[in-house]
Parts: C-alpha cells; structure tokens; sequence
C-alpha cells in the first residue's frame, strides 16, 4: 500500500513539472518594454517621438561624465568650438577642447568624445527607423492617416537631423534605414557616399515639410520651419562650395524654402522688446521668461524644454561649458577675486570654450561707437564685460585712473591686460575689444568675455554644473542668413542687402549696402547673429573649400594649434574601424 | 569467512558511513534497562531465526550478535506475540533450539545451549570482567570505539568517559577501532584493565565524500574532487568560508579584491581551473546541503560547515549541467548524532591593523611637494594644486595636530560567539546553532554584524521513510557609511576637518567647494539590514532493496534594505538640497527535485544509478527610490515624500531551470570503475529554439592497488589510482532577458511637464544558448607507507566554445555591444596535493600539507577571423584579464634631454617603450604587460603538535600576475623617490604636472606597473587543549584555548599596499589577532 502511495507521489511530481515545462521556460519581462510593446498603438508611436527628441536635445548635455556637481562635457562643442568662433579656451582639458587645442594630437581614432558622439548619433538614427519601420504595420488603428504621416514625418525629420550630423563630422558614413536586430545586425558595414546620404536626408525633409505643421505637435518639438530651414541648408550644401560654379537648382530650391519659411510661415524677427528693464529685444528671445513661441517669441523655430526637479528635464550645459570659471580662486588679476557667485552672476562656469578674439572683433564694424551706435548683438547685454564688485569679492590695490582702492560698486572690466587697467572701459571691452589678450593667453580660462545668451542659472543653485531654462535651438534669423545667401548665390544682391539688413536694424547695428555683399560678409553676419548658436563648423565647411576652410579657421582662431587639411573631418572612431570585422572599414585620410 | 564471527548490523552498507554511525552504538550503553521495559510486537509466519532476528532489530534498538555456525538460522518459526518483553519474544523463539541467549544492555549474544548455558561456549574457559579507557592522541577520551573481543562476537563500545566493561576470557586480543583511527589489537594474558590510546588513522581511503546528489566512498570517485582539509573547517578562526578556502584545494584559486568588515564587500573572486568564460560569471555553482545556493556565501557561518568539497573535472561537475563548467563547491552543514546531548560554545575575539601603510606626507612634505611641482609647467598649476586656505592652514600649523588616517583609521575589532547543541535518538537527530559575529573596521563607521541560526533536523519516520531538513536564518547589518580608504591618500594634509566649535567642517578647504571633507560619511545616514532564509527537506523512501526515491524541496528568501541619506549639511549633496536613496531588493528561489537510486551488488559487480527530475526557479526583484532637493534634514531618507524630485527604478527578473539527469556508477572488484552520466537541462533566458542542453560525461578509475600483482610492494605503496574523465558541461550564467531587445526610459517635456519616452537600448540575441566546456582530466591518486604519505595529482585540459561573450559591434549598428555565442578559450592545469605525517612520536608529531596549482589560460578565438580586440583588451594566445597599456620603463634624464623631447617630454618625466619605434609615443605602442591573474598558486600547511599543544602554521603564495601600483601618481599624497633635477631618480618621475600624462595631449595615462608575486604567512595558530582532568571536574568534556595571527608577514617585491587585492584603494587584509576558545559539555 505504502509504496503504491510513494509510486503515485514519484508519478505526480514527474506530472507537474513536465506538463508545462515548455511555458516555464518562456520570458515575460515586466519592468521595460520592448518594441513589439510600445509600437502596437498611436500613443506609444508619440512616446517613441518624445525619446528621439530627448536624444536629439541631448545635443546640448554632457557625455555621461559626471563631478559632484554633475555632468560634465558639453556635445554641442562638436560643431561650435575649434572654429574661428570659439576656440578651445585656456583650460583645454575635457573633451572637444583637447582636441581644438592641438589638432596634430588629439585629433585621434581612439578619442572617447568622437566615440559616445557617434554612437549617439547612430542610436538615434536605430530608434528613428524602428519607428519608421514600426509604423508600416497594417494592425494599428491610427486617428487617422494624417496623424499616422505626421507622426512618421517627425522621426524622418530626426533621421535627416541625425545624419546631417554625421556627414557633417565624418563625411562618408554608412546609410542605414532599416530596423536593426540582434539577427540582422551586420559586422560588413560600408562607407556611403555623401551625395548618397544627402540624398536621404533631403528625402526625409521632403516627406517631412508638408506633414508637419507650422506650430510643433507638441511644446518643444520641431516645426515646418525648422524642416524649411534645414532643406534651404541642405540644398545650399548640395549647391557645391567653388564660387562660380554653383549648381544653379539647387540654389533655387534653397532659395524657395528659405522663403517659404519667411513668406508663409507664422514667424517674424523679434522686433520689438518681449520683457522690460534693461534689455533689448535681440537678448529677449534667449531670457527664460521670453524664449518660448507661447511667450511670444514668434522668431522661434524649435525651441528645447529643460525642466529642474521633473523626470526628463535634461540637464543643458551650455551656460556651464562656454563661461569663464568662476571659482574659488579664479581672479580677474592677482589682486581681483571674483569669488561669489550667484544668479545675477549667471552661475559657475568651466570655460570648455571660449569666444575668439575675431568673433568678438566682428561687432566693431557693425557698431558706429563714435556716433553711439552699438550693435545690440555685442553689446554688453549680449556679451559680458564687467563684473561689478560685490562685498564677498576679494580684492587690493588701487585703480589706474583715479588712484583710489578699488571698492565695493566698483566697475571691472573684463579681458583688461593688466589689474592696473580693469578700471578703464577704454582698456577693457565696452569699445571694440581692442585689448583682448592674444596667443596663449587668448579666451583666458577666468578672464575672457563670453555671451550672455545661457547666461541662466537655476534658482538658489549658482555652483550647479546644469541649468534647465529651455532654450531656442533653431530661430528665424538664420533662415534669412540662408535665403541672403542663396540670392548672394544666384547673383540677387539686393535681396541678400535686404535680408541682412533686417536682421542689423532689429539690433539697432550700422546697415550695409549692396558693395558690401560677399560671402566673407554673410560668414561674418552668421558669426554676429548666430554666435553661441550656429553649428559653426558645418557652415564653413559647406561654403569653402577644405584647405580654404583651414586657411580662415587658422587665421582667425589665435589659439587652437596645429589645425590641417585632415581636421576638416574626424576620424572615424577606431571602436568602429575594428568592430566591422567582416571587412576593413576605410578610415578618413590622414588618419 | 568460514569460521570467523560475523557481527551483524543493522545496516550492513552504512559501515562504511563509519564516522558517523558508529557512534549510534554508544547510547547502547546509556540504557541499561532497555531489555527490561521495551515492549515488542512479533507477528511472523513461517519466517526463517534470521529473518525473525532482523525483524527484531529493525523494531528495537537491540543488536544481535553471534556465531553463524552456533545459531539455526534457517530454522522455521511461527510467533504471534503481542507487546511482550523481549526476554518473552526469545524465549519463544528459541524455545525448543539448540540455542541460548543473553542480554547486555542493547546487545544480545547468542550461543548454543549444549554448552550448558552462555559463557561457557568454549567449555572450560574462564571468564573474566575486564575494563578500560581508550584515549585519543591528546588523551582525550573516544567516545564509541569498538572494543571486540579478536574472533567472537563479544565486544561493547565505549562510553561517553571512553570506558568500557565487557566479560572476556583470560586470554586473548582485544580489537580495539573507531573510525578515523588506526585499528590496535591488544593482548588480554590475565590483565583486567586497559589504558589504550588511539592513533590517528593516515588512511583516508574510506573517508566518505559528498558528491553532487550523493556520497561516495573516497576509493571509488572516478572525477577530480578536492576537498578542504577537515583540520582547516575545524579549526581555523575566520568570519568567512571564502576565507577557509582559499589555497586549500589545488584548482581552487579564491583571490579578494578589497577587505574590511563586510565580508560580503570583500567580494573574493573564486575561480575553479581559471577564467574558461570571458563575459559570463565565472563564479563555480554553490551547493549547500545538496541543493544550489544563490546567497551570499558570507551568509553561512564558517562554524556550521561539516564539510566542503570542490568538483572540478568534467566527470564530477557534468551532472551539475549547465551550470558545472565554472566548477562546484559543495558545503555540507554539520548534522546531529544520536546520543547525550552535546553542548559545544566557540568564541573569539580579535583586533585588527592595517598590515602595511605606506608613508603618508604631512604638513610640510606636501609643501614642499606642491612648490615642487611648480618648478616646470605654467603658474596655474600652483594655484590650483595649493590654495589660499591651504597656506593659511599651514602658516597656523594646525595640520601637525591630526592627520587623515588617524581620522580614517581605527583599530578593528571582531568577536564572535558560536552555540551549537546537537543529539539525538535514533529515531531524531539535530543539530542546532547560533552564531553571532560582530566586526568593527579598520575604518570608521565601517560595521558587520552577523546572526545565523540553523536548524537541522533528521527524522525517521518509519522503516521505510526518511526526512532530513536544514533549515539557516541570517541577519546582517551592514549599516555605516565609511569613507573610501583611499581618502587617506589624496586628501591634503592642510585642510580644516573640524570647525572651532568641534563640529565636522563640510568645506575643509575654505578656497574650494570641490574637495569634500571625507569625515563627513559620519553626518550621512546609512541603513543596511538584511534577512535570508534558506530551507530544505528531503524525504527519502525505500521503495524496494537497494531502490530509493527522493523528494527534495528547497526555498530560499533574502530581503535587503539599503537606504540612504546626505543632507544638506553635507558638502557631497548640499548643491541639490540634500539626497536620499531607498532601495529594497529581494530575492525567492526554490527548487523541488526528484531522485530515484538504484543500488545492488552481484557478485563483485557494484551498480549504482541515480536518475533526477528537477525544477528551480529564482526571482529578483529591485525597487529604488531616489530623490533629491529635501526642504529639511529631519527625517532623512523618510522624508522622501517631500522631496523635489524622485525617480523610481524596479527591477524583476525570473529565470527558471529544468532538468532531468542520468548517472551510472559501476564497479568491479573495487578495481575497475565506471562513471557515465548525463544532463539535459532547459534554462528559460536562452532563445526559443536553443533552450535545451544536453551535458554527458564518461570517467574510468583504476584501483592499481588492488591488483594482485600490486601485493608485494603494498607494504611501501599502500595506495595507487589512475582516474580519466572526459565529458562536456555548461555555463548559462547571464543574467534574464538577453534575447529580447530592451527599449529604455527617456523622457523629454512638454512644457514642464514630462512626456514619457523609449529608445532602444539593447539588442536582443533570439539564438542565444550554452556555452560549453569539454574537459579532459587524468588523475593519480597514491600513498605511501600506510598512507604516512599521500596525495594526487591531475592534470587536465579545458576547452570552451560558443563562449556567452558581450562582443562590442559596430556603433553603426545603433547599439555598441551585443551577447553572442561566439569565441573559445583553453585551460590546461596541473594540481598536485601532498600530505605527509613527517614526524609521529607519543609526543611530538609533525605533519605537512603542500597544494600546488599550475594554471594555463588563455584565449583561442574570440570572432572566427583569428584578431585580437583591442577595445576589450582580449588577446589570441593570452590569458582573459591582461593589462595591455604603455609600458613604464623609468624617467628621462637630463643627459636624454633631447631624446626627450623627440617625444614631447622633458627630463623628469615619465618614459615608456616606444614599443614599435616610430619615435613617437602611440597606441602601437600599448603592449601585454602580463596577466592580472596569478598562473601559480600554492599553501603550505605545517602542523606540530606537542602533548596538548599544536601549532599550525599556513603558507600560501601566488605568482605570475602583474599589478599596478596606482599610488605611482601625483594626485596621492604619499612620499615618493620624486626625480628632482639635483636627485635623478629612475623609479618616481617629477611632480610636474604633466610628467606622466603628456602623451596624446594628456587624454593617457599609464599606469604604472609591477610583478605582484608575493607568499605570506597567512595564518598561524597556537592552540592548548586544557588537561581532561581539571575540565572532568568543571562538567566539562572538552576545551581549547587557541591565538590565531593572521596575515603576519608578506614578502613581495610589489610596493602599493597589497599584491593580492584586486583594488589597491580600497581597504586592505588586515594583519589580525584573534583570542579564542571554545569547549564542549
């Protein structure tokens, strides 16, 4: 009896755990979701978007880096600095800056900067296409087919933005528009050309622009005009950049989207001033207040949201990585401490970057100082000049002009060459510059003017390494600097006098005339509107050739050393050379 | 055979369980009366006198003994008796027979009538009433020795005194044995008492060892099987089994990477036969009590292991599956035994220093190190490296009042208290302990505590049914937050820890926000309590002769919390408002396996099958909560709820197992062995189509001993066996959902608000399988001079394939890394043990353990194409972990000058080969500086004993791997031969700041590396086992007072702080001294 009992037990356990063993052995993950999850409904497709975009804002994070005040290293520095705009500043130790401060070294397939950029760009190139891809399946119920295209407009419009970066910074890069997946992911990549990949990019633009509306789907988003913009861009690009043997269509097409954007779209220079107090209206469209196109700021194309204390608020770094430091026992000179810092003060900052003595230089010729005429973009609204000492400052000795020791109230005068000189404004910065330090001591780690554009910290947290105010990313001016471009191109000159000429008398600068019309010009209008702004490095090289590029980046950076025909791209990353293991991956020459 | 005594036990096969059953025997003698109030139940028909006898025994605890030849054993009987004494039951019995019998206690001697009643049974011989004590070594009493009157029956066991009392004739031998000891036969001629002492057997050819779902006798393992030295579970003082184990088994290579009170922190690195996998766990699968465990092993208390055992080679670990290739380590925990209940207490105390301190600057030294460094590169560096508050605080001289590690450091305590009550009848044996272990670090608010209980139990529950169930509670508290020990290195000496007021300064430099106070970990709040449960039962049932079935159940729970807080009155998060994590983690497994046994002898053929049908299943689960910007410090991590800014993080991952296996042991004559066994198993993290596995093994022994032609040189060489295993086993060790392709949170604004995103993070590998090691293994077991020597040696090959391998793949893809099944590597080894009783005097005894471990790993292929990666540092031919870097030769010279500056530096600075010699430094030129990992380990173990003395001395050793020396950089603070113009030092560049960094603009830099070969004294311990005469008085069996040092002395050419850490930051093996003692009632 007994062991017919324990017969029936050996039987009953063997029972239980073979009955369903094959459905034991399944997965069901239950804290993230996979594609199949996500992508089966119009809700999840948004969601889809939403991440793209915080990739794409990431643009203006850090690489992951972290101290104790939080994330380091600032993407944007990819395009903006090594340039004749900004050059790797003093402190030259994190990231790009290496790089910019001696080319012939840093400027190397093994840097781990070039690297996170590049796989960050290729991720969201992977995340655009699964929802590209996603979307085709016929099982989801869509509102309707317009939303369905909108929404697949907006994640071309990001795989066009992606690899508009990467044929910028590489050249020739592989052109991938499919899905990827751990069975279909490959080891044999191949180079594509540029015209290839421009063609691609054009192509989503195209699909993009009559499918997105003039105002973003969402706050923070990107609009029709930014797609306008970036197809007046790309066909300027596609132009060619030898003067006299421009392509002709492709100028038109420029021509056309620029104008379409001015024309018909919603937006207009911020003429008038959007806040009170001191100010102007330039400077308005980056205060905090006033940035948003809900807050009036109609010149705006996409703006990026950042938000202190909310799960995706990001965590922008431009304040942080384009001032001077600000700290401890950084000084103006050895008897000036500015060692306090709060709000007004704009907060701490790391000097990743700093202005060129060229880019600051540029505002003189657009100023009339004489007749009281200063161009708003380089006033001291726009670009800091002086701090004013404050009770926790330290500071000794006396003042060159008046004999005195120095005092609370007291005016300094940044980028002043000697102590002696900080309280003369004809020294310092307020007339044209004209002492700024050269050479080594050019953009000055603690003493250098920067733009005030970021100058935003957070509230109560002036150390902070981020701020959160949202910020312009892509604004109307440019699309006039494209259109004068494209007519300078065509050989309509008065449109390119007129177009910038807008922009000048918006910021209250001397205007221009149709003599003054030349591609040097528009590169330096672009500098003055744009400074702080504009992907520096992209413009210059789609208008000049490569070895003009290294003659003007050269002679007008004083500091970065050794720049050369080869810089005009990067190296691909060596992580990616060795990983394509199937067949060799041809590297940028020079490399 | 023929006219010898049979003894007749119970059961005839647990004999070879000796150490533990015989003791069964020795309550035979605490219950005089047994015979005399026990009432049986007899129902037979037509039963045989031996059938009818074991009937009796099985239902009494009364052992028969008697003389084939004297008893009618076939005799045919029918009784019918109900609850009669068993005096009335045998005198049925034998009523009517040639036979008689007579009671002792539990024993019953049966004879022959004719010879007119018992005692007489050899007609005129005298009988005499004979005594004695039989001693061990130390003159400790043997409890249960069998004393045997040489070619009868007559014999007793000893008492808990180790007495005995029996009637014998006046002459003849005694035969006196007890497992573990050697057997002595003594001559009666006319003496009634006996003093007889017991030596310690050599022979270990019996020793039962636990292999995987079983036992084994140590002469028929066919597999490599290590197993940790009963010496060393027994008597060394350690906190932590890892720390047991380490260097006691050849193969078995145990390697910390930090230290401190946290045994779990230390995190020792156990690897069986090397690194087979690259990006997998290399972690040997942990088998407590038979079942997996999937605890931490700091979790068991070292006092509860009965025994530890190390599967190593294919034929031992293939039943283990897909879990074997990294090796398995079986922990048995100590059982009951039948008998008085025995009391046993064990406790230390210890104090604890750091063994080797490197010489840290002080006020001036740093000074003078700073302006030195100012000598050469631009004035920045100046300000940045000394501040304005620095020089204030040197002017002051308020630095030679403290210093960091003074602040840091403290001296370590460790006490530990073990309880263990254990006992039994026959029917229900347990064991029960508590262990409580309390350590104080090194460093400051560095704690452990420690409380385990464990209950085991064994049942019989009738003759057919068996249950033992062990059962472990652990409660650690790991609360504190310390600081990181390499805060006495980098942080500068001229800073301001305290404010006047004595309170901690959170800005100890007044000139910099950056450089926190590292003393401030004391204002954080640090909550970290955990429990784990692990339980298991087994049942065990007869279903016919020599066929058993097995029902194991096991569970198991662990629940951790660690919460967090750093408010704002500390310097790390004053600038977000204050920081707080809670972080909950729990785990659930369990498991329920199936075992059937088939065991049989015919003949001299030996079979043994066990067959295994099993499931398992194991949870985690993770919730985090973090968040920061707190209005108040005041209820720390509670005060989450008003937090600014909290973010949540779960986790939950299962995994489950199922498998059935297949074992065949066989064997002929004690000389030919056969092992074949087979595994399949199904792992649900593998893809849909490669879920399954199947793992075989075949291993063939030979016990050349055996032979008969091996009989003449027996007397030299007592023991040889050649073993040879080959067979396959898995490694699944990758964590869930691998083949599925993650999306991860990545939320952007709309507005202010969040707007959930997803972006891909991972691609998933669907074909996603095993990877699979087939190893070879030859091994040769021998002995020497009744085992006065023995040992073996193995020398095996291990070849992995379809390697589980985190392989980076172009960034193009959208992802960087992906898990494939893709690579191979090779170990080839050679493990050779010897121990050796050196010297064996009634006073003075000397015995040696040596283990050498001889280990070749490296990496065959990793993706087809025969290249190497870089990115990962894997090389074709190398071993997995290499340090690939620039290699520092010295410093350049002022007569180098211009050479120097060939490659940008100056003289002062650091010069590395130019490995390909393009006159420049560049990647071309990283090279293979060596392995990280040690190709050679061995221990030594020397033991003395003298009267009730013993000394243990253990030596254990590691060579071939190369460490850096990260304190080789400017940014610690510890005194350096630094190159100086006037003092041209080839071994420590200048303080420049770019003397080691100027290669590729500053964004390298080397490290510095040495050979971290090294041997120690790792343990030694004096023990005194106390006179039995003073404890007799006290109510006290046994008693030992012991002083152990550990880590006492290092000898390495290596100069960082420890040649055998993995982080030479963190904190390192402390040189300890233990006090302890324990005793038994």
């Amino acid at each position: 009896m007994k062991k017919i009992l324990i017969i029936l037990v050996v039987i009953a356990g063997f029972m239980t755990f073979s009955g369903c063993s094959s459905e034991l052995l399944n997965e069901h993950p239950d804290t993230f979701l996979t594609a199949d999850q996500l992508y089966n409904s119009q809700p999840g497709f948004e969601s889809g978007l939403n991440g793209l975009y915080a990739l794409v804002r990431q643009e203006r994070e850090g690489y992951g880096n972290t101290d104790s005040f939080g994330e380091t290293g600032l993407r944007a520095l990819m395009n903006m600095a090594g340039t004749d705009v900004y050059n790797c500043s003093a402190s030259a130790s994190g990231e790009f800056s290496v790089i910019y401060s001696d080319w012939s070294k840093a400027n190397v397939p093994t840097d781990k900067s070039l690297k996170s950029v590049f796989e960050w760009l290729y991720q969201t190139v992977l995340g655009a296409n699964l929802l590209i891809k996603r979307s085709e399946n016929p099982a989801i119920k869509w509102t309707d087919e317009a939303t369905k295209e909108r929404i697949v407009a907006e994640a071309r419009f990001i795989r066009a933005w992606s690899y508009r970066h990467l044929t910028y910074m590489w050249g020739k890069v592989p052109l991938v528009v499919d899905e990827v997946t751990g069975d279909n992911f490959r080891t044999d990549y191949v180079r594509d050309d540029v015209n290839k990949i421009r063609r691609q990019i054009i192509d989503d633009l195209l699909y993009a622009e009559p499918r997105m509306d003039w105002k973003p789907s969402q706050i923070g988003r990107a609009s029709k005009g930014v797609v306008l913009n970036y197809l007046a861009e790309m066909y300027l690009t596609e132009a060619g950049k030898v003067v006299g043997s421009y392509d002709r269509t492709k100028l038109d097409s420029a021509y056309l989207f620029a104008d379409k954007c001015i024309n018909e779209g919603p937006y207009a220079l911020v003429k008038n001033r959007l806040g009170s107090g001191s100010g102007s209206a330039f400077m308005d469209m980056f205060n905090p207040n006033t940035v948003n196109i809900e807050s009036g700021n109609k010149e705006a194309l996409w703006v990026m949201q950042w938000e202190k204390n909310v799960i995706g608020g990001g965590a922008n770094l431009m304040r942080f990585s384009l001032r001077p430091k600000f700290d401890g026992a950084n000084k103006i000179g050895p008897t000036v401490t500015i060692s306090y810092y709060d709000e007004t003060r704009g907060g701490r900052g790391f000097a990743r970057a700093a202005l060129t003595k060229w880019a600051l230089y540029l505002y003189n010729s657009s100023s009339d100082y004489v007749n009281g005429i200063i161009d708003d973009r380089g006033s001291q609204y726009a670009v800091a000049k002086y701090y004013i000492l404050g009770k926790f400052d330290t500071f000794s000795g006396t003042k060159s002009l008046t004999g005195t020791p120095w005092s609370v109230g007291d005016t300094v005068w940044i980028g002043c060459p000697t102590i002696a000189q900080c309280d003369d404004r004809t020294q310092g910065t307020i007339t044209g510059f004209q002492n700024l330090k050269s050479g080594a001591s050019e953009g000055d780690t603690y003493n250098w003017p920067y733009t005030l554009k970021y100058s935003f910290c957070d509230t109560g947290y002036p150390k902070n390494n981020a701020s959160h105010q949202d910020q312009v990313y892509a604004r109307l001016a440019e699309t006039y600097l494209l259109r004068a471009e494209a007519a300078m191109k065509l050989g309509n000159i008065p449109q390119a006098t007129s177009d910038i000429n807008e922009l000048r008398l918006r910021s209250h600068a001397r205007t221009i005339t149709d003599s003054d019309i030349s591609l040097s010009l528009i590169l330096e209008e672009r500098a003055r509107e744009l400074m702080g702004e504009e992907q520096r490095r992209y413009t210059l090289l789609r208008t000049m050739p490569g070895s003009d590029f290294i003659e003007w980046v050269s002679s007008r950076n004083g500091r970065d050393k050794n720049i050369a025909l080869r810089d005009t791209l990067f190296p691909i990353p060596q992580s990616v050379i060795d990983a394509n293991v199937t067949i060799p991956m041809e590297q940028n020459p020079g490399f | 055979m023929k006219n010898t005594t049979k003894r007749k036990l119970l059961k005839s096969k647990i004999q070879r369980l000796t150490g533990l059953i015989v003791l069964l025997f020795a309550s035979s003698l605490l219950s005089v009366s047994y015979a005399q109030t026990t009432k049986l139940t007899v129902q037979v028909k037509n039963k045989t006198v031996q059938e009818i006898l074991k009937i009796i025994e099985k239902k009494s605890e009364m052992v028969f003994f008697y003389n084939d030849k004297d008893v009618e054993l076939n005799r045919i009987v029918t009784l019918d008796l109900k609850d009669q004494l068993i005096t009335q039951v045998l005198d049925e019995l034998f009523k009517n027979s040639s036979n008689a019998y007579k009671i002792e206690g539990k024993q019953i001697y049966i004879t022959t009538k004719t010879k007119e009643g018992l005692g007489k049974s050899k007609s005129s011989i005298k009988k005499v009433k004979i005594n004695g004590t039989v001693t061990d070594e130390s003159n400790q009493p043997v409890i249960g020795a069998s004393v045997l009157l040489k070619g009868t029956s007559i014999g007793t066991l000893t008492d808990i005194n180790g007495h005995f009392s029996l009637e014998s004739p006046e002459e003849g031998q005694l035969r006196i044995s007890f497992v573990g000891y050697e057997t002595q036969l003594v001559s009666i001629s006319n003496k009634t008492s006996f003093e007889i002492s017991l030596n310690q057997s050599l022979n270990n050819l019996d020793e039962v060892v636990v292999v995987g779902y079983g036992t084994q006798k140590k002469s028929d393992i066919t597999g490599a099987v290590g197993s940790v030295a009963k010496d060393r579970i027994d008597n060394m003082a350690v906190t932590d089994i890892a720390q047991m184990i380490q260097g006691s088994v050849p193969g078995l290579t145990v390697m910390a990477t930090a230290a401190g009170a946290d045994p779990d922190g230390q995190s020792a690195v156990m690897l069986i036969r090397g690194r087979n996998s690259i990006s997998a766990s290399t972690t040997p699968l942990l088998v407590l009590d038979g079942m997996p465990y999937h605890g931490a092993i700091s979790d068991i208390s070292p006092d509860d292991v009965a025994s530890i055992e190390v599967l190593k080679d294919a034929s031992s670990v293939a039943i283990y599956g897909s879990r074997g290739s990294n090796g398995v380590i079986l922990i048995t925990t100590k059982k009951g035994k039948e008998g008085k209940t025995v009391v046993k207490y064990d406790g230390f105390y210890s104090i604890q220093n750091v063994a080797n301190f490197p010489h840290i600057m002080d006020g001036t030294e740093y000074l003078a190190f700073k302006n030195n460094w100012t000598d050469f590169s631009n004035p920045d560096d100046a300000l940045m490296g000394l501040s304005n508050s620095e020089r204030a605080v040197y002017a002051d001289g308020s630095w030679k009042t403290w210093t960091w590690k003074g602040l840091i450091t403290q001296m370590g305590e460790s006490t530990r208290h073990n309880l263990t009550v254990s006992g039994g009848t026959k029917d229900f044996k347990y064991n029960v302990a508590t262990s409580y272990l309390s350590t104080k670090g090194i460093v400051i608010n560095d704690k452990y505590t420690r409380v385990t209980n464990r209950v085991n139990l064994q049942a019989k529950i009738t003759d057919w049914l068996n249950m033992t169930s062990s059962n472990m509670l652990t409660w650690k508290d790991k609360s504190g937050a310390k600081p990181s020990f390499v805060d006495v290195f980098n942080k500068s000496p001229l800073m301001r820890p305290f404010n006047p007021d004595g309170s901690i300064n959170i800005m100890p430099d007044a000139d910099n926000e950056k450089r926190f106070n590292p003393i401030e970990s004391l204002l954080y709040d640090d909550y970290n309590v955990g429990y784990s449960l692990t339980s298991n039962i087994s049942f065990v049932a007869t279903l016919a002769k020599g066929l058993t079935y097995t029902l194991n159940t096991d569970v198991q729970y662990s629940n951790t919390d660690d919460n967090q807080y750093q408010g704002l009155n500390t310097g790390a998060k004053k600038s977000v408002n204050g920081w707080a994590s809670i972080d909950n983690t729990m785990k659930y497994s369990y498991a329920i396996e199936n075992i059937v046994n088939y065991q049989r002898e015919f003949g001299k053929h030996h079979l043994f099958l066990t067959g295994l049908y099993s499931f398992e299943s194991e949870t985690q689960r993770e919730r985090l909560q973090e968040g920061q910007n707190f209005p108040n410090d005041l209820l720390s991590y509670w005060g989450m709820p008003s937090a600014g800014l909290v973010t949540n993080t779960f986790k939950n991952w299962q995994t489950a197992l199922i498998s059935q296996m297949f074992r065949i042991n066989y064997s002929y004559d004690s000389r030919y062995l056969l092992t074949a066994t087979a595994r399949r198993d199904g792992y649900s993290g593998f893809g849909a189509n490669n879920k399954y596995g199947v793992f075989p093994s075949l291993a063939l022994g030979w016990n050349i001993a055996n032979e008969s032609f091996f009989s003449s040189i027996k007397s030299v060489m007592n023991n040889l066996k050649l073993r040879l295993s080959y067979g396959e086993a898995g490694n699944q060790a990758i964590s869930a959902f691998q083949t599925i392709s993650k999306l991860g949170d990545m939320g952007y604004l709309n507005g202010s608000s969040l707007a959930a995103g997803y972006i891909p993070t991972t691609l998933g590998t669907p074909s996603l399988s095993w990877e699979t090691t087939r190893s070879a293994n030859i091994g040769l077991d021998y002995a020497f001079l009744d085992s006065r020597i023995s040992g073996e040696i193995n020398v095996y090959q291990n070849d992995t394939r379809d390697l589980l391998l985190s392989r980076s793949i172009s960034a193009v893809n959208g992802v960087s890394s992906i898990f494939q099944n893709i690579g191979k590597t090779r170990n080839q080894g050679i493990e050779f043990s010897i121990v050796s009783d050196n010297i064996r005097t009634k006073i003075f005894g000397w015995k040696s353990a040596l283990n050498l471990t001889l280990l070749r790993t490296q990496i065959i292929d990793l993706y087809g194409d025969g290249k190497d990666d870089l990115t990962n540092g894997w090389f074709i031919g190398k071993p997995v972990k290499v340090a690939y870097d620039y290699y520092t030769t010295g410093v350049w010279q002022n007569n180098e000058a211009n050479l120097a500056a060939q490659y940008g530096a100056l003289p002062g600075y650091a010069k590395y080969d130019d490995l390909n010699n393009n006159g420049v430094y560049d990647a071309g030129d990283r090279q293979i500086i060596g392995s990280t990992e040690p190709n050679f380990t061995w221990s030594l173990n020397n033991t003395f004993d003298l009267g009730s003395f013993q000394l243990n001395i253990y030596l254990y050793g590691t060579n071939g791997s190369v460490k850096v020396d990260p304190f080789k950089a400017k940014n610690y603070y510890v005194s350096q031969n630094f190159w100086t113009a006037t003092n041209p030092s080839n071994i420590m560049w200048s303080t420049d700041a770019n003397s080691n960094t100027y290669i590729a603009a500053k964004t390298i830099s080397p490290a510095y590396y040495e050979k971290a070969d090294f041997w120690r004294i790792k343990d030694v311990t004096l023990s005194y086992k106390m006179p039995k005469k003073l404890l007799s008085k006290l109510g006290v069996t046994e008693a030992k007072v012991y002083v152990t040092g550990k880590n006492l002395v290092t000898f390495t050419q290596y100069t960082g702080m420890d040649p055998e850490l993995g982080d030479q930051r963190a904190i390192p093996l402390q040189r300890e001294f233990i006090f302890g003692i324990n005793f038994t009632l």
